[in-house]
């Protein structure tokens, strides 16, 4: 499993209505395509979102996206770097 | 001043004079001003410019611009509304070609375009080539000091939307061009405090939410030992960060705040302005006063016309006379109604008369027309009528007044008609037209140059002067004398020459140049408006807070709701607006609502004026909201929530009050407001994101349909509205696809299309009744293609997609996703041409709802079609209608896959490059990590280099292929690898490794849907290939 990222951005701040329907558009479509998401960075303006997910690879996430109806601007496979305990 | 010449070849311009050889006409050197009000030099003397606004509106444009533009668009930027906007174009340019010059202003049949030649164009001259950086200081001060104000400053036509787009972005682009040089010139002056302190405050009143200017600030005054002040500006940094941005100071603020050393900070010390006080005396006017009088005084020898009609230039008296023909009949024992139309109100259908009626008691209002007049005044007792229509409220209005007028002699005041909407024109035609001249009065006054751009009001004047019914009051400047008077009355030697000639008989402006003289000040540049806004900069503290906000909000302000927006503590506010209304800045409104006025629109413009672009944005966005939060049960004030949100730049909220706007208007039929909404609504509709889009657009032109206007392409609009109910569809917004279908009747029962709007109205009952039908069939499509695009579980594919096909058919719904479904079915069993038909109808569907994405699924599965039939030629072609459509899906796997399918369609076809294609075509996919798709390319370029006798290559590609599927669990891409694996150990002479790859995929033959045709076939061909047995099975069975 690798870590994708998806990066979107909003041409009006994500209400959480708005959010929430775009959440339940896509999560039966990660399911059927085998991604798991796992974390969300929304930013404070609210116009800018960076997801993480683990998938096989981008284009699962990516079909997800587009099955879904859910525009992004870029995915990409990544390597975490983090803090050893 | 910057100038230069050529030479127009206008008949009577310039004048003759000898060159050597030959005559010729010597023509005035033009020299043209963008940047603060717009101005044109002739031989450096200033030349009158029209009174029209939309005609120097145009200078600017044309000017600016300098390039060609056709008549159309200039019509649409401008004149969207007239009924021959062609011919308004054609007389303001009548007026624009003595000032420009024949060879400046080129025009033909359909074109116009200025060009500059050598004429000397501020704005020409700012564009700067250079980087400030790189530029010498003295040339740096010389740009900073030709921004004496906004572009085209006074120039802003709310009403002509792509205009005023244009407009704010010009003077984005110069102010951001501005902030660079101010900045420049705040490093290169750091030795110099006190210069450079100059320059920091110039750039935070430009862009108030810059933190780094606040620091500056800051930092030279807490340099200069001006502690207080660098800590009140910390303060005002703070405040604008919190309120705006929901953000503190950052640390570098932080820190000068800390070098700083904190003192208590004192009230700033309030300064009081020399003004004149009392009411304005009525000096001369003594024909119109006797023409007055003649008109009240009823009975023989008085004037018979139904309405007096007061026209003159800003500031000229045509308020004051009104006030004096209101005292006339206020001594008759009469009683006054006035309303006024705002320059921002064009949006609030009857406004003037709204605020005019109020003045009437409800108990007064008789019981048979109060259902009419409860549309226009929500705050009457009992049910509004059912089925009203406009001419029954025209009635009940003139009823009103007519009554009024039996009880005692009333004098109905229109102020202001220059900005009459459309609707409160016709009431006023209705009105005077059903007036018996009598004990109803009515008085109106506008301005005559910008009247003549208000075509339904002029038509009205106009219109009702053919019958007779008017008593026009010219007003012209006041003579010396007069003015002598009028100075006298102020009690001090003031010389009346002197205010005679700069304010050129201006009643107005001659007061504000008596009070600035009693200043003392003597140094002003010569214009109103220069004397008014030094008038306001010598206001105090508070006053100077409350003034933005007055001036955003409109020339009438509740205080409640600038509160609300500003966020300024009553005390401030108070006091604030009193010493407005001492100092005669505003004044008590006459509505008596607890409003104020501006005294005069003037005054309001200098205020607005003052603000630069970014202040007056954040001014109208902070009003917008403000005004959203109050309770409006009947959307009075939709129009205004929609003018500030508009000029606030929040588009959501814009889109979503011109639709309640739009509707307010259809309630009290105002069509062509509505109409007129509708296409600033649309505006702004368009930025935003799908499902609000889709709804707001929709709603939008089902107002516009209600309108009753005349539809000027009515094509387009049903395109419009098809192309928002198919995306609904595509969305699933059930309830807008019922919206669509319902507005594509009722438009087509407009367009006589009865047929047509039966069906509409029948598919628009269907949609109610299956919406939740849709989303069952939409939700079994769904998951049935998402399985068939992975060749997993394709029983259950198919039995998902057969039932929701059986679903689609009975409430007749389209979904491009059912036959994509059923394409990707057929394609796994092999059946080639009834998958190539299944597709084909899915990308006709998905072309049709603009679905990009879907429409790249079927070329490209298409295109895979061609290639597994080996017909590279056919797939080649397939890839060139496909190749754009993949483009357009931004950074995503189609558009690389796509290249990657056409290199090795090349390759299949012998054509010379296409290896180095595939291999980065290769080399893209594999960067962006799209496993599935890659496996397939190297699994054809395998199954090439065997045909091709290169073992080694496929072994290497088809293992390749092997891990990628494996990885994404791709069954028979996986399967045909390792067939492909098998075959190219075998043409190497590994038999044994062949058959032990083979062992592992044949166990799958046995299931006849859990591997694609092409799968089977592959491993039957491999295991015949290394002479294992393959075992009898079912066989492929392709029905589902």
């Amino acid at each position: 499993m690798a870590n994708l990222i998806v990066e979107t951005s909003y041409s009006q701040p994500l209400d959480d209505a708005t959010h929430d329907r775009l959440a339940a558009q896509l999560d039966p479509c990660l399911e059927a395509y085998g991604a798991r998401w796992l974390r969300s960075y929304l930013s404070t303006d609210r116009l800018r979102m960076v997801c993480e997910f683990e998938a096989p690879d981008a284009e699962m996430v990516r079909m997800s996206y587009r099955s879904a109806g859910i525009d992004f601007e870029r995915v990409w496979t990544a390597e975490v770097y983090a803090r050893s305990a | 001043m910057l100038h230069a010449t050529f030479a127009p070849t206008g008949p009577h311009q310039g004048k003759l004079c000898f060159t050597p050889g030959r005559y010729v006409v010597s023509q005035p050197s033009i020299a043209v001003r963008l940047v603060g009000e717009v101005q044109v030099f002739h031989d450096e003397k200033p030349v009158t410019l029209p009174r029209s606004k939309k005609t120097r509106a145009l200078l600017g444009y044309l000017v600016a611009t300098a390039r060609s533009h056709t008549r159309q668009r200039l019509c649409e930027l401008l004149w969207d509304g007239p009924s021959d906007p062609r011919a308004a174009l054609r007389w303001s340019l009548t007026k624009l070609r003595p000032i420009l010059g024949e060879r400046g202003l080129v025009t033909d049949r359909d074109h116009v375009s200025y060009v500059s030649g050598e004429a000397n164009v501020d704005v020409h001259s700012i564009g700067m080539k250079e980087d400030p950086a790189h530029t010498p200081t003295e040339t740096l001060q010389a740009l900073h000091e030709s921004f004496r104000g906004e572009f085209l400053d006074g120039l802003d036509l709310p009403s002509s939307f792509r205009y005023q787009q244009w407009l704010v972005a010009q003077r984005e682009e110069l102010r951001s061009m501005r902030v660079h040089i101010i900045q420049e010139l705040i490093s290169r002056f750091s030795e110099h405090p006190e210069t450079a302190l100059r320059y920091a405050r110039e750039l935070v009143l430009l862009d108030p939410m810059a933190e780094e200017a606040h620091a500056v600030v800051m930092r030279v005054l807490g340099s200069l030992g001006r502690t207080e002040e660098a800590l009140q500006q910390y303060e005002s940094c703070r405040n604008i960060l919190k309120a705006e941005l929901q953000r503190t100071p950052g640390e570098e603020t932080e820190r000068i705040r800390r070098s700083i050393f904190p003192t208590p900070l004192k009230p700033a010390s309030s300064r009081v302005a020399g003004t004149l006080h009392g009411p304005a005396p009525l000096v001369g006017r003594i024909p119109e006063t006797l023409e007055l009088a003649s008109w009240v005084e009823p009975g023989a020898g008085g004037r018979s016309e139904e309405l007096i009609f007061i026209t003159g230039e800003p500031g000229i008296g045509k308020t004051r006379l009104l006030a004096e023909l209101a005292l006339m009949v206020q001594a008759r024992g009469g009683r006054i109604l006035t309303g006024r139309a705002f320059e921002a109100e064009m949006i609030r259908p009857y406004g003037p008369w709204i605020d005019a009626l109020r003045s009437i008691g409800r108990d007064e209002v008789p019981a048979a027309i109060r259902p009419d007049l409860r549309r226009l005044l929500p705050e009457l007792d009992g049910p509004a009528s059912d089925h009203p229509d406009r001419n029954q409220l025209f009635d009940a209005v003139s009823g009103l007044l007519g009554s009024a007028a039996e009880r005692s002699l009333t004098l109905l005041v229109l102020d202001d008609l220059q900005w009459f909407d459309e609707a409160s024109a016709a009431l006023l035609h209705f009105v005077a037209r059903d007036a018996k001249r009598g004990k109803l009065l009515i008085a109106c006054s506008a301005r005559s140059a910008e009247l003549s751009e208000n075509s339904m009001a002029s038509t009205v004047v106009h219109a009702l002067n053919r019958e007779n019914r008017v008593l026009w009051l010219r007003l012209l400047p006041l003579t010396l004398d007069e003015v002598r008077m009028l100075v006298a009355d102020l009690g001090k030697a003031i010389p009346a020459e002197r205010v005679y000639e700069d304010s050129q008989g201006n009643p107005l402006f001659a007061l504000e140049v008596s009070a600035a003289l009693l200043r003392g000040s003597d140094s002003l540049d010569g214009s109103l408006e220069s004397f008014l806004t030094e008038r306001l900069r010598r206001l105090g503290p508070q006053a100077r807070e409350v003034t933005p906000w007055a001036a955003a909000l409109g020339r009438n302000f509740d205080p409640e709701i600038l509160s609300l927006a500003a966020g300024i503590s009553p005390a401030i506010l108070i006091s604030g607006l009193e010493e407005l209304e001492r100092h005669e800045v505003i004044r008590a409104g006459s509505s008596g609502s607890g409003g104020y006025d501006f005294v005069h629109d003037v005054m309001r413009q200098a205020a607005y004026r003052q603000m630069t672009e970014p202040v007056r944005r954040l001014l109208h966005l902070n009003i917008a909201r403000a005004l959203a939060r109050v309770d409006d049960p009947v959307s009075a004030l939709a129009g205004e929530i929609a003018h500030h949100a508009a000029l606030g730049g929040d588009s959501l909220l814009a889109a979503n009050a011109y639709v309640e706007a739009g509707e307010r208007c259809l309630r009290i039929f105002a069509g062509a407001e509505a109409a007129e909404l509708v296409q600033r609504g649309l505006e702004h509709a368009l930025r935003l994101s799908s499902a609000n889009r889709i709804s707001l657009e929709l709603k939008l032109h089902h107002i516009y349909v209600l309108a009753g206007v005349v539809i000027r392409d009515s094509e387009k609009l049903n395109r419009d509205l098809m192309r928002l109910t198919l995306e609904a569809e595509s969305e699933g917004l059930g309830a807008e696809v019922v919206r669509g279908y319902h507005i594509l009747g009722v438009f087509h029962e407009r367009e006589g299309n009865f047929e047509q709007a039966a069906q509409f109205i029948m598919k628009a009952a269907d949609a109610s009744r299956d919406g939740d039908a849709v989303s069952a069939v939409r939700q079994l499509a769904n998951a049935g293609r998402c399985l068939a695009l992975l060749g997993r579980d394709i029983p259950r594919a198919s039995a998902l997609l057969t039932e929701a096909k059986q679903k689609a058919e009975a409430i007749r719904f389209q979904d491009p996703e059912i036959p994509l479904g059923i394409g990707l079915v057929q394609f796994h069993f092999g059946q080639y041409s009834e998958a190539t038909a299944s597709l084909e109808e899915a990308l006709h569907l998905a072309r049709e709802r603009q679905d990009t994405w879907r429409g790249c699924i079927c070329l490209i599965r298409l295109v895979m079609i061609e290639l597994e039939q080996g017909r590279p030629e056919e797939a080649l072609d397939r890839c060139r209608v496909l190749h754009p459509l993949a483009a357009k899906m931004g950074e995503g796997s189609e558009g690389p896959f796509a290249q990657a399918l056409e290199a090795v369609s090349e390759l299949l076809c012998g054509i010379d490059g296409a290896a180095g294609r595939v291999e980065s075509a290769l080399s893209t996919l594999r960067s962006i990590d799209t496993k599935g798709d890659l496996a397939y390319v190297l699994i054809l370029l395998a199954e090439a280099d065997l045909a091709g006798e290169r073992p080694q290559q496929a072994h290497a590609r088809a293992e390749e292929a092997v891990r990628l599927a494996t990885a994404v669990g791709r069954r028979s891409d996986f399967a045909i690898a390792v067939a492909t694996v098998a075959r190219a150990s075998a043409a190497c002479g590994d038999s044994e490794g062949a058959r032990c790859a083979l062992k592992t995929v044949m166990s799958d033959l046995s299931d006849a849907t859990y591997l694609s045709k092409r799968a089977r076939e592959s491993i039957t061909r491999s295991a015949s290939a290394v002479g294992i047995r393959v075992p009898s099975g079912p066989t492929v069975d392709a029905s589902h």
